[in-house]
Formats: structure tokens, C-alpha cells, sequence
């Protein structure tokens, strides 16, 4: 009889940490220069940030911001997960700004590799990785509902 | 240049930094440099490079039409390839709130457009301010006007709903009193918790073409027609949740000047009118629905008392409904329609008035496409138009003595390249 409410017990366990990781973070996260202040974003902001309508950050230094192809699995789920909003539609937003001259693009990177080396190196740069567990001069940043 | 922008960089860092004094001492290239970067707060305060100041994109695009009657881009019944379009354009982000931009377009399109390469916008646009709740600013030079939904970026075939603009409301045939201005633009928005809302108001001159004369008096009228210098194109977006709905009011309000070439049958006079349009999208993850819906009140004065009678509200509309399949094909349907005379939708009285047929007073048409996205880059659409009325008609392409088919079908294929 313990030994069955022990079992209950662990399993449940089990499927609430099943439940609360899927519910609470996503594979993707979003990833800063470590030089940034910044603690945490909510998503209108990070909506605004990719979108190239937010372009400073607080201190007036420029946003610098990194994607992958509009077809990288990565890009996809960040956009549908985290952005809550459909990749074409990112994709509408830049082609409206770079073709009537009002914005600029983000800047494209090939894959994780290029992404979190760029990051380090550039201050003020934003970008996205498929999971936690980033390198030196790379900071993860929870967004807020 | 870079020896050039490194002295931009380190007057910055000086006139931040040194005191009034020593500024005096800098030969006059540098004091204006200074005057600039003083009066914008920021200016170069971060160290983005020159690359990443300066962006280069372009488009080319080819068509391939086919219609079974009338002229649509060139000689079309016979195949035209005379729709081609090719951009180039670059923006230089100045300062953090001063960016210049400019492109250069190039477009053939039948006998309306000859190719020629031409300034499409030129301007400078300076952000007063940036923040999370909004933005505000102004633009000087030659600026696309934002008119509906989607016409600032209508010469780029991948952000047009379909191979053409839907042409009650983006008419080709008179296209250049929605695409731009040269004047004066205010920008700016409010940001909400989920939803956002943006103004533009461009005032200024539209540059004007032969096409503007031929639809509105017609080619051979002895004199010239031109716009006036404060025509008036403003829009209002409402977006929710990222662009999943857009609601948008735009309206354009102009005057166009006639110098009459002295003589006894016409005389100076000037026409006025306004395009007003409501336009409403939603997009889902699969399916975007869309629908613009404008009245057209137009006025003549003085020129002649026959024009007079020309006097009216003109009303189109479409709706389109478009179904992604896959990140690279998609195609959608729409049913659009546009009439000279609202009162008078099937041309009965208006188009003997002006010694046309009827049918040229109004186009209802069914339009299906489908799109394939080959790479980034690369796309490819087909287009199918069944229409009846020949509103739409290019009076260039198609001269008003040369009969016209009120039946009348267009089948386009586009290929376009874009980075």
C-alpha cells in the first residue's frame, strides 16, 4: 500500500516537472550580449525588438539583431513559441521597411555556431538559440508573459 | 571614406567630451559636423560599424502575360513580356536618429511605363523620438505614399497580394496618384499592451505622368495637366496582436492643375477629388483574409463645361482570401470589382456621355493565383483573371478609338528574384 502511494507520489512527481517544463519554458531561448544590463523582456517588447520597430535600447545604443532563415526549424518555433506570432509575418514587417526605405532587416546567421559567436561579439546584439547552455560573452534572458 | 567616418567618430566623441574652447578651433567642416551631432543627442554614440550603417537590397521581376482581348502590359494578345521590374535601393543610417534612403526603379510596363530608371522614393527621415509606448518623426524628400494596406512597397512582387496589385483599388492604369510624394512626411505611433496604432501624412507633389492625363482629360488635350504641390495622403493602422488583425483608414485628397494651350475651346481650370479606403486583414497561420473598400468623389472646375458632367463618386472594392499550403506554395482567390459611377455601376448613362461604351465604366473580375517560393530569394506566381468591363484599362495601352472587348481574360506568370 506504501509502496503503490510512493509510486503515485514519484509519478505524479514526474508528470508535474513534465508539465510545469513545457508549460513555463520553452526549447527556445532568447540570448543577449553579456555586457547588457538587461535582466528579462516581455514579449511585446521582444515582439517589437524583431519586428525592427524597436531599434534603441534604453541608453540610446542601437539594437543589433540576429535571426536564422525564415525556413530554420529554430526560427520557426522561436517565432511561434516565443514571439507568438507566425514567421511570415515577421517576414511581411522587414520587406515592408527594407523595399520603402523606412527600416532596415535583421542580420542573418547561418546556424548556433555563428549566432552565439556573433552575440559575444557584438554589444548591444540580440539574438535566439534552440536550448540553454550558451558560451562566453552570451547571456539567456527569461521573457515574461 | 572610412578615414573620413573615423573623424566623424572622434569629433563625437569630442564635442561630448572637451569644452566649448577647444570646438572653436576646428576649422568649419568640423563645426557643422559638430552643430549635427550636438543637436542629435545620440549621435554615433554606440560603435556600429560603417557596414552596419549601410544596407543595399534590390528586386528584379519578369511577367510573361497572355490576354485573349485588349492590351493589359503591352501588347498582351500576342504574349507580352513588357512587365518588367527592377529596384535597387540603399539606406544609410546617419546618426541614430537620422537615416537617408533612396531607390532607383526601373519599370516597363506596356506603353504606361517605358523603363526608364527613375528616382521611386529619395528622402532623409529624422526620428524626434523612440520609446517603448511610440515613436514620432518627419521625412523630407520624395516619400512612397502609405495608402491601404499594401501600397508603399507595390513594385516588389513578393509583398504584393498576388502578380498584380488588385486593381480596383491599386489601379496601374493612373498609378502615380497613390505612389508618392514630394514634400513632407509626419510618422509616428502609440503602442499598446497588444495592439499598436500608426499615422503617416505625406503632403506634397505628385510626380505626374502621361497616364495621369490620358485617364483623366485624355492624351491630346491641348495643354498640360500637373499636380498641385500640396496634395494630401494620409493613413491611419490600427494593428492587434502583431498584425493578426489590421484595420486601416487611409485617404488621399488632391488637385491636379490644367494649363489650357491658348485657344478657344478650353481654358485653365483645375480637377479635385479624393480617394478614401478602409481596409481590413486577418491572418492566421494558414489562411489571411483581406478586404479594401473605396469611394472616389471627383470634381472638374473651369476647364470646360463638357468635363462637367464627369462629376461623380467612383466605388471599388475586392476581397481576397489566400491559403498558405506550406512555407513555399500558397494561392488565393479574390473577387474584386470597380465602377466609374457608383449610381451608375452598369455604365448606362455615363459611358454614351463620354462617347464610350458602358462597359468601359466599370470591371468586375475573379482573380486566382498561386505562388511557389523557391528559395529565400526566389519566387515564382501564376495569376488567372476572368473579367467583365474594361475600367481597368490602360487608355495608353489601349487608345480610346480602338474598340474594346467587355470579355476579357488575363493569364501572368511572374518570376522574381529579391535580396
Amino acid at each position: 500500500m506504501t509502496r503503490n502511494c510512493c509510486k503515485i507520489f514519484v509519478l505524479s512527481l514526474v508528470l508535474l516537472s513534465g508539465f510545469f517544463s513545457t508549460a513555463f519554458s520553452y526549447a527556445e531561448v532568447v540570448i543577449i550580449n553579456s555586457q547588457n544590463p538587461l535582466s528579462s523582456f516581455d514579449r511585446n517588447e521582444l515582439r517589437a525588438i524583431f519586428s525592427m520597430q524597436h531599434t534603441q535600447w534604453k541608453d540610446g545604443s542601437s539594437i543589433k539583431v540576429f535571426v536564422y532563415e525564415d525556413r530554420h526549424p529554430t526560427h520557426q518555433k522561436f517565432c511561434k513559441n516565443v514571439l507568438e506570432i507566425f514567421p511570415y509575418q515577421l517576414r511581411k514587417n522587414w520587406d515592408r521597411l527594407i523595399y520603402s526605405g523606412t527600416g532596415k532587416a535583421p542580420t542573418l546567421v547561418k546556424n548556433k555556431e555563428e549566432m552565439l559567436r556573433v552575440i559575444a561579439a557584438t554589444p548591444g546584439a540580440i539574438g535566439y538559440i534552440d536550448k540553454r547552455g550558451t558560451g562566453h560573452g552570451v547571456k539567456t534572458v527569461p521573457v515574461e508573459k | 571614406m572610412v578615414s573620413k567616418l573615423f573623424r566623424l567618430k572622434n569629433s563625437t566623441t569630442q564635442c561630448s567630451k572637451q569644452p566649448a574652447k577647444s570646438i572653436m578651433k576646428h576649422n568649419f567642416l568640423n563645426s557643422a559636423l559638430l552643430l549635427v551631432c550636438g543637436s542629435v543627442n545620440s549621435a554615433l554614440a554606440d560603435d556600429t560599424s560603417w557596414t552596419d550603417r549601410l544596407q543595399l537590397h534590390g528586386f528584379l521581376t519578369q511577367g510573361y502575360i497572355n490576354t485573349n482581348h485588349n492590351n493589359w502590359f503591352g501588347d498582351s494578345e500576342d504574349g507580352s513580356f513588357e512587365f518588367t521590374e527592377v529596384g535597387l535601393n540603399t539606406r544609410l543610417q546617419l546618426t541614430s536618429n537620422l537615416s537617408a534612403s533612396a531607390q532607383v526603379l526601373s519599370r516597363r510596363a506596356g506603353e504606361m511605363d517605358n523603363g526608364s530608371p527613375h528616382l521611386d522614393y529619395g528622402f532623409f527621415s529624422y526620428q524626434l523620438f523612440e520609446s517603448r509606448a511610440g515613436e514620432l518623426g518627419f521625412r523630407v524628400g520624395r516619400i512612397k505614399n502609405k495608402f491601404g494596406l499594401y501600397n508603399d512597397t507595390r513594385d516588389v512582387a513578393a509583398t504584393r497580394p498576388g502578380v498584380f496589385m488588385p486593381q480596383s483599388i491599386y489601379f496601374d492604369r493612373v498609378r502615380n496618384v497613390l505612389l508618392s510624394s514630394d514634400g513632407v512626411s509626419a510618422f509616428g505611433g502609440m503602442n499598446f499592451d497588444n495592439s499598436s496604432i500608426t499615422f503617416n501624412v505625406n503632403v506634397g507633389k505628385f510626380p505626374t505622368d502621361k497616364n495621369i492625363k490620358a485617364t483623366f482629360i485624355g492624351e491630346n488635350l491641348p495643354g498640360s495637366l500637373d499636380s498641385d504641390e500640396k496634395n494630401v495622403t494620409s493613413s491611419l493602422l490600427y494593428e492587434y496582436d502583431a498584425g493578426r488583425i489590421r484595420i486601416a483608414l487611409s485617404n488621399v485628397n488632391y488637385t491636379l492643375r490644367f494649363n489650357a494651350q491658348p485657344g478657344p475651346i478650353f481654358s485653365d481650370g483645375y480637377i479635385d477629388g479624393d480617394i478614401r479606403i478602409l481596409s481590413a486583414e486577418y491572418n492566421a497561420e494558414r489562411w489571411s483574409f483581406t478586404a479594401e473598400y473605396s469611394r472616389q468623389p471627383i470634381y472638374y472646375n473651369d476647364i470646360s463645361p463638357v468635363f462637367e458632367t464627369l462629376d461623380g463618386e467612383a466605388e471599388a472594392y475586392y476581397v481576397q482570401a489566400l491559403h498558405r499550403f506550406s512555407n513555399r506554395w500558397s494561392s488565393w482567390l479574390r473577387y474584386e470589382a470597380s465602377f466609374r459611377d457608383k449610381d451608375d455601376k452598369s455604365g448606362k448613362m455615363r459611358g454614351p456621355a463620354s462617347g464610350q461604351p458602358p462597359h468601359s465604366t466599370f470591371t468586375k473580375s475573379w482573380v486566382a493565383g498561386v505562388r511557389w517560393d523557391v528559395s529565400r530569394n526566389l519566387m515564382v506566381s501564376a495569376e488567372y483573371h476572368r473579367n467583365d468591363g474594361t475600367f481597368i484599362l490602360s487608355r495608353v495601352d489601349n487608345p480610346p478609338s480602338t474598340p474594346t472587348d467587355p470579355e476579357w481574360d488575363i493569364f501572368a506568370l511572374l518570376v522574381s528574384y529579391r535580396f
